[in-house]
């Protein structure tokens, strides 16, 4: 034994460790920061199902009828799987309309009864008693058997000595009272959520399964030889019936199952635990956690209870006292440590229980007993101010009541047994509870005619027998039914006899408790509120709050009426046609097309289409006026509008202060949004209009660059742009070209280094980082990869921003390539005719000296071929001087044309007779080829032969032996075309553009006789005569100059000088 | 894994469990384990109430990922 005064410190400073709990939880759930919100506390805290009679009741139970303990925890197991839909509606329609109790929840759901509250207040307080006496009766008597050295040899419980024993009823009862006060019902709390109470009771729930499971362990792994060990022993011996159905009645499977529907209403409609479940949940999602936490607890505390039953049993104890197996192992193998915390874990069971029931309990009754018991009786109006105290009233009341239940009736009972008693009483409100929840006929009616029959079924099946046992009843009543009535007899009612008292409890209440709530729900309607709630309990889950339904108006406005007087009214504003149409909108949008009759609620609609498509002709005030003058409301269709327009406010739960609170809220939020609405449409419209703006200004810019762009890529310089640091950022296709190198290659590398590496890139003089803000032109060269040498002019300019900071250079490259081959080709050609002066003047020179010294001594004949010789070079000489006056007149542009009519196809015939001579001496041949009759032309008849005299040179010149050379002209109708061609060497294409360029020789002819004047002299006749020479010509394949001259006559040209 | 998922976030396979569990601890199915001896008949009511606490965590934890639908 361990001494009543350690006991009791142990038990008072446990309790006192909760508070303390409670306390803190209490404290920082005022921050906000409570840990009583977590999903594991929640869990456990389910756990108060698992009371004092589950720690010890379920071995007793287990002693006395095997297994038949399992199905009171496997049926919450079974009820878990669908929690995701019930529990989950609960706590949603909790949160919703703050339910307090079980009794709430049914009279919020029955069109808020009062009578349905308290008839469910009622049942649950009388169906509590007991389970409150089995707590007590645990407590009592384990504090007995823990503090008495006889209380475990003795079958009969003999008081000790010890004060504290002798008083320890009455110990326990107040400490329980102020245990429970306390810790739930402190203070009043407006949701009815007590986080310090759960959070203690989540700790008493760790504790006895960890006192459970240590006393298991002992039992069944130090006292024997483990779980193999006792079954073996079991079955050898003649208590084998504990581990199988074999030798169990007939009604082992009716109690069973009876069992199991008990305990899955129970998981949910005993008070306490639909207030730790619902009320106290805190969060939907830990529903989810504790929907395996929960059974996964019911499964760890129920593994020993089997082993634990058949130790006491293999040790020799009476099966009576059995409940109390848990405690006396301990105690008989002098484990006083084990004992007195497997005692700690009964208190924790019991404890748990008491104090959240007669929380429970308490709310339940102040709200649905108490508060419409002021209303009725005025003289108990001061009670209201005084809430909480009578909430410690009803404590303490409920916990003592229950203790003298317990001392009078329950204690000859076995725990498991009381509280099954319970479990019936509250199987009760299952019908009621999940009718409610999936049901929408389900009616307050139905509700209150099944509670009213299970509960009276209960109270005359199961509690009034426990008066029998007290004495207080016949043992008639019980053997022969009231009045020798034996088909009412309790225990078999209605001659159902074969099965346990309890499973007839079962029976016999949910046939009278469901038939009449379905009778009841479906022979009365449901008011118009009931109905609403209904639909809202029933949907709360649906994505989309259900509609309430229009209900109970009659149609009984004739259509045809209505749309008469709604014609008058159109008719009044509009043509007839018009009118007719527009009633039809009217129809078709309310939604009455085909009625003969409407309702009041179709009128209004009607009304308002009716209004609001005047209001666009006529204005919405004029509209209004229209409408409510000619389309008058009756008395019965006013009187059923307010009728509706109350029901809304109902259900809007409002009052009609609030409700115009609320309106003058939106309206004056409507007024703000308006106004909002307004300014950011103003917005808006500057936004748009500069948008616009920016979208011209872009348009603008993007045509400007498309020009630009246009212009740099066609224009034959070279464009280059750098930015500050160097990098090229655009180039243009010509200055492409001229580096030879792709776009791609050229941006984005610094000009430095890309210029650095272009192949003999000359230097670039004035070109340097250091200084940006000069601006220069320089002439450079380089060779391109493909070997062209090219020489370029650089003109840079640098760039600047507006605030005068150096932003990069802007360059032109122009190549002037060709001008210098040009000069280069010049140079050449005046070295040619100097020489070719100074050898004629050198030979006449010579032979006129020779003549004037020797001239006396030479014969005729010599004299003569000197002579001669001095005359041919004189005039090749005076040739070569016409040559460089053609030249001198076509650099200057001093062309003189003397016009005068011409044959041209006589002229044409002249030249090729002339070249056809020479063609032949060459071994090469000329073809003419013209029309019959040539035009006369008006022309300078010398130049435009020597236009013809340089074609046919230049082809003899560039032609091949056996080679053709064509003279062809064509008569067309504005001008004739004369066209020399020949098989020779033909023309690079790179050099056609410059081929009629002074001094230009081609490549191939510089081994050639010429000066490169006589192309471009060509070139300047034909257009003196306001013609034009083109090319065509294949490297290979040969030329064909055409010259092109206009019929009509030309004013001759006269030398300015 | 998905369509496991989804089974276990149908409301309807809830109710499909919660009967199949009812039926499963009762008559008649007791009665075929009885026949086989007691250790049978517990191990059967052990691993079954085990087998729904698997299941039911396999529900809670299907209906907490992103894709249940649950609370």
């Amino acid at each position: 034994m361990i001494d009543p005064r350690t006991v009791l410190l142990v038990f008072c400073l446990y309790v006192s460790g909760l508070f303390l709990v409670a306390l803190w939880v209490e404290k920082r759930s005022a921050t906000g920061r409570s840990p009583a919100n977590h999903p594991l506390v929640y869990s456990l805290s389910l756990a108060v199902y698992c009371t004092a009679w589950t720690y010890y009741g379920s071995v007793g139970k287990a002693a006395t009828s095997g297994i038949l303990f399992l199905p009171i925890y496997r049926g919450p197991t079974i009820v878990v799987l669908i929690w995701c839909t019930l529990l989950r509606k609960l706590v949603r329609l909790k949160t919703i309309h703050r339910i307090t109790s079980i009794a709430d929840f049914l009279s919020a759901r029955y069109d808020k009864s009062q009578l349905l509250a308290a008839l469910v207040t009622v049942i649950a307080i009388i169906g509590i008693m007991p389970y409150i006496a089995l707590q007590l009766k645990a407590i009592i008597s384990t504090f007995i058997l823990i503090t008495t050295p006889m209380a475990i040899g003795s079958t009969s419980g003999e008081l000790p000595v010890s004060w504290i024993t002798q008083n320890i009823p009455a110990i326990v009862v107040v400490l329980m009272i102020l245990f429970s006060i306390v810790i739930g019902v402190r203070h009043l709390d407006p949701t009815e959520r007590h986080e310090g109470m759960i959070m203690a009771l989540a700790v008493e729930c760790l504790v006895k399964l960890v006192a459970f499971l240590i006393v298991g362990i002992f039992v069944t792994y130090f006292l024997f030889g483990g779980l193999g060990d006792m079954f073996e022993k079991a079955l050898n011996s003649s208590h084998r019936n504990l581990v199988s159905f074999w030798g169990m009645s007939g009604t082992y499977y009716a109690t069973w199952a009876s069992y199991l529907v008990l305990s899955m209403s129970a998981i949910i409609c005993l008070p306490r635990q639909f207030h730790v479940t619902v009320v106290e949940n805190p969060d939907e999602k830990h529903i989810l956690t504790a929907m395996w936490c929960f059974p996964l607890y019911m499964i760890l505390i129920n593994l020993f209870v089997l082993p634990i039953a058949l130790g006491g049993i293999l040790e020799g104890w009476p099966v009576e006292r059995a409940d109390n197996f848990v405690l006396m192992m301990p105690l008989q193998h002098g484990k006083l440590w084990l004992a007195l915390l497997v005692f700690m874990g009964g208190v924790s069971a019991a404890a748990g229980m008491i104090m959240v029931s007669s929380v429970t309990l308490a709310t339940m009754t102040t709200n649905h007993l108490l508060l419409p018991c002021v209303e009725w009786v005025p003289l108990l109006g001061g009670l209201k101010r005084h809430l909480l105290k009578c909430r410690w009233v009803v404590v303490a009341v409920v916990i003592s009541v229950g203790f003298y239940l317990e001392e009078r009736i329950f204690r000859p009972v076995m725990l498991v047994n009381i509280g099954l008693i319970s479990f019936a009483a509250f199987l009760q409100f299952a019908p009621a509870l999940v009718g409610g929840l999936f049901w929408r006929k389900a009616n307050k009616t139905g509700a209150l005619w099944g509670l009213s029959a299970g509960f009276l079924i209960w109270s005359y099946t199961q509690f009034l027998p426990s008066f029998v046992r007290n004495g207080w009843l016949p043992e008639s009543f019980i053997e022969d039914g009231p009045f020798g009535l034996r088909f009412l007899r309790p225990e078999t009612l209605f001659g159902l006899s074969g099965l346990d008292p309890l499973t007839v409890t079962v029976v016999w209440s949910m046939f009278f408790n469901v038939s009449l709530f379905v009778l009841g729900s479906l022979l009365f309607e449901q008011t118009a509120s009931e109905q609403s709630t209904a639909e809202e309990f029933v949907g709360v889950l649906s994505e989309t709050p259900p509609m309430r339904p229009a209900v109970g108006r009659e149609a009984y406005i004739v259509l045809e009426k209505t749309i008469r007087e709604i014609r008058d009214l159109f008719e009044q504003y509009f043509p007839e046609a018009e009118a007719l149409a527009m009633i039809d909108r009217c129809i078709d949008e309310a939604g009455v097309r085909g009625m003969a009759t409407i309702t009041i609620v179709q009128l209004v609609e009607l009304h308002s289409r009716v209004e609001k498509l005047l209001a666009g002709a006529i204005g919405s005030a004029a509209a209004y006026k229209a409408v409510r003058q000619r389309m008058v409301l009756g008395t019965r269709e006013s009187r059923e509008l307010s009728e509706i327009y109350g029901e809304i406010l109902a259900n809007l739960k409002l009052t009609p202060t609030e409700l115009k609170a609320k309106i003058d809220f939106y309206q004056e939020r409507e007024h703000l949004l308006i106004r909002q609405a307004a300014e950011l449409e103003e917005k808006v419209m500057e936004l748009e209009r500069e948008i616009y703006e920016r979208k011209r200004v872009q348009k603008a810019l993007l045509e400007s660059e498309r020009r630009f762009r246009g212009l740099v890529d066609t224009m034959k310089e070279g464009l280059e742009v750098e930015d500050q640091v160097g990098l090229i950022t655009y180039v243009n296709d010509t200055l492409c070209r001229m580096w030879g190198c792709s776009r791609q290659s050229i941006i984005g590398k610094p000009s430095s280094q890309f210029l650095e590496s272009l192949p003999a890139c000359a230097d670039r003089p004035g070109v340097s980082p250091d200084l940006p803000s000069s601006a220069e032109s320089y002439e450079t060269s380089w060779t391109r990869t493909d070997g062209t040498q090219i020489t370029s002019v650089v003109s840079s300019v640098p760039l600047f921003d507006a605030e005068g900071r150096y932003e990069g250079r802007f360059s032109v490259l122009t190549d002037i390539s060709h001008i210098k081959t040009i000069e280069r080709e010049k140079a050449n050609l005046i070295s040619m005719f100097a020489h070719d002066m100074r050898s004629s003047l050198t030979g006449i020179h010579g032979l006129g000296l020779r003549l004037l010294t020797k001239g006396e001594q030479m014969d005729d004949v010599r004299k003569t071929e000197y002579l001669r010789i001095i005359n041919r070079e004189a005039a090749k000489l005076e040739a070569l001087v016409d040559d460089f006056l053609e030249f001198s007149r076509l650099e200057t542009g001093r062309l003189k044309l003397n016009f005068r009519a011409l044959s041209l196809d006589k002229e044409l015939m002249e030249l090729f007779e002339i070249y056809e001579q020479r063609a032949s001496q060459k071994d090469m041949s000329l073809r003419l080829e013209m029309d019959e009759t040539l035009p006369i032309i008006e022309a300078d008849v010398n130049r435009l032969r020597r236009v013809f005299t340089n074609l046919l040179d230049n082809a003899l010149k560039f032609s091949t032996p056996k080679g053709v050379i064509t003279l062809s002209a064509k008569d067309t109708p504005d001008e004739v075309v004369v066209r020399v061609q020949d098989e020779g060497i033909g023309i690079d294409p790179t050099e056609l553009p410059y081929i009629f360029d002074i001094f230009h020789r081609a490549q191939g002819a510089e081994k050639r006789e010429g000066y490169g004047i006589g192309l471009a002299t060509v070139k300047a006749i034909v257009e003196g005569h306001g013609g034009r020479v083109r090319v065509e010509s294949e490297l290979g394949r040969g030329s064909v100059f055409s010259v092109h001259l206009p019929k009509s006559s030309k004013e001759e040209e006269t030398d300015p000088g | 894994m998905k369509r496991m998922l989804r089974l276990f976030c149908q409301h309807d396979f809830h109710l499909f469990a919660f009967v199949v569990g009812f039926l499963a601890m009762n008559w008649p199915f007791l009665s075929i384990f009885e026949g086989k001896g007691p250790e049978a008949l517990i191990l059967y009511l052990y691993a079954l109430w085990a087998l729904v606490i698997v299941l039911l965590f396999c529900v809670a934890r299907s209906l907490s990922s992103p894709s249940g639908k649950g609370p």
